[in-house]
């Protein structure tokens, strides 16, 4: 006999909020996140063009930082120019590391996009 | 039996046909051009994981595209005719290297790239690509 299994996501959602042992889990995952954020990040010599030079290190890494959002965390960049480091530009390679740890971390990019399909996007 | 090279196939692709052409001639790149001229396609796999390990077969690659103007509204231009042609033409068989089950859209954004100034208008798109060989 097969058995559905319903979830319910708005219960999974308050308990994610309220309860302690959750919130420390979700502030480790966070960690994690913002550890392979700055893992996959520029490093070792530059790909943009001259080729080869040499990266000062330090200021991607110095620039991530986590904090509580919506009952969650946000991890988030606070350097001005991050997005050509996350897009790329046409002097700078797309290294993206936000959207590749999204990835291996089976997030998924459009959030919006995966809610509205009932998928679970969080 | 291999994974398929979604950027090549995807930028060789591009560069045959005639929308393209006529909008880029070849302009589509994988890499940073040196001395770029513009308007320009660019295309770059971000990420991507095979549907199964075993066996490696079906492969999503997350593709992120950049299309460069000109003025803004030829970057869109560029853009929507790339994103019809993948919904319209992309998915099939390409002989002698592999065939593309499937072609899904994500965000599409205007970022200008301020690696110049004044900006350069870009209009940058997400799809996911499934392929085999």
């Amino acid at each position: 006999m097969a058995t559905k299994v319903v979830i319910n996501r708005k219960a999974l959602q308050e308990f994610f909020v309220t309860d302690p042992g959750a919130q420390a889990g979700l502030a480790k995952t966070a960690k994690a996140v913002e550890v392979a954020v700055a893992e996959a990040g520029p490093f070792g010599s530059s790909l943009s063009w001259p080729w080869r030079r040499p990266i000062k290190h330090g200021w991607f890494k110095k620039s991530l930082h986590t904090r509580p959002f919506r009952g969650g965390f946000r991890v988030y960049s606070r350097d001005p120019f991050a997005h050509l480091i996350e897009f790329g530009s046409i002097k700078n390679p797309t290294y993206a590391p936000f959207r590749r740890v999204i990835r291996a971390f089976n997030g998924r990019i459009n959030a919006k996009k995966a809610a509205s399909s009932g998928e679970g996007a969080e | 039996m291999r994974v398929v090279d979604t950027e090549r196939l995807l930028s060789g692709w591009l560069r045959a046909q005639p929308e393209i052409v006529a909008l880029v001639e070849d302009r589509v790149y994988t890499e940073n051009p040196n001395r770029a001229v513009f308007p320009l396609l660019k295309i770059n796999q971000i990420a991507g994981n095979p549907v199964f390990s075993r066996p490696l077969y079906l492969d999503e690659s997350l593709i992120q595209l950049d299309a460069y103007g000109g003025p803004k509204v030829q970057a869109r231009q560029l853009i929507d005719t790339t994103r019809e042609l993948l919904a319209e033409r992309f998915v099939g068989h390409h002989v002698d290297i592999g065939v593309v089950t499937a072609v899904n859209f994500g965000d599409l954004t205007y970022l200008p790239d301020d690696g110049y100034a004044p900006p350069k208008p870009r209009w940058i798109a997400l799809a996911s690509i499934y392929t085999h060989p």
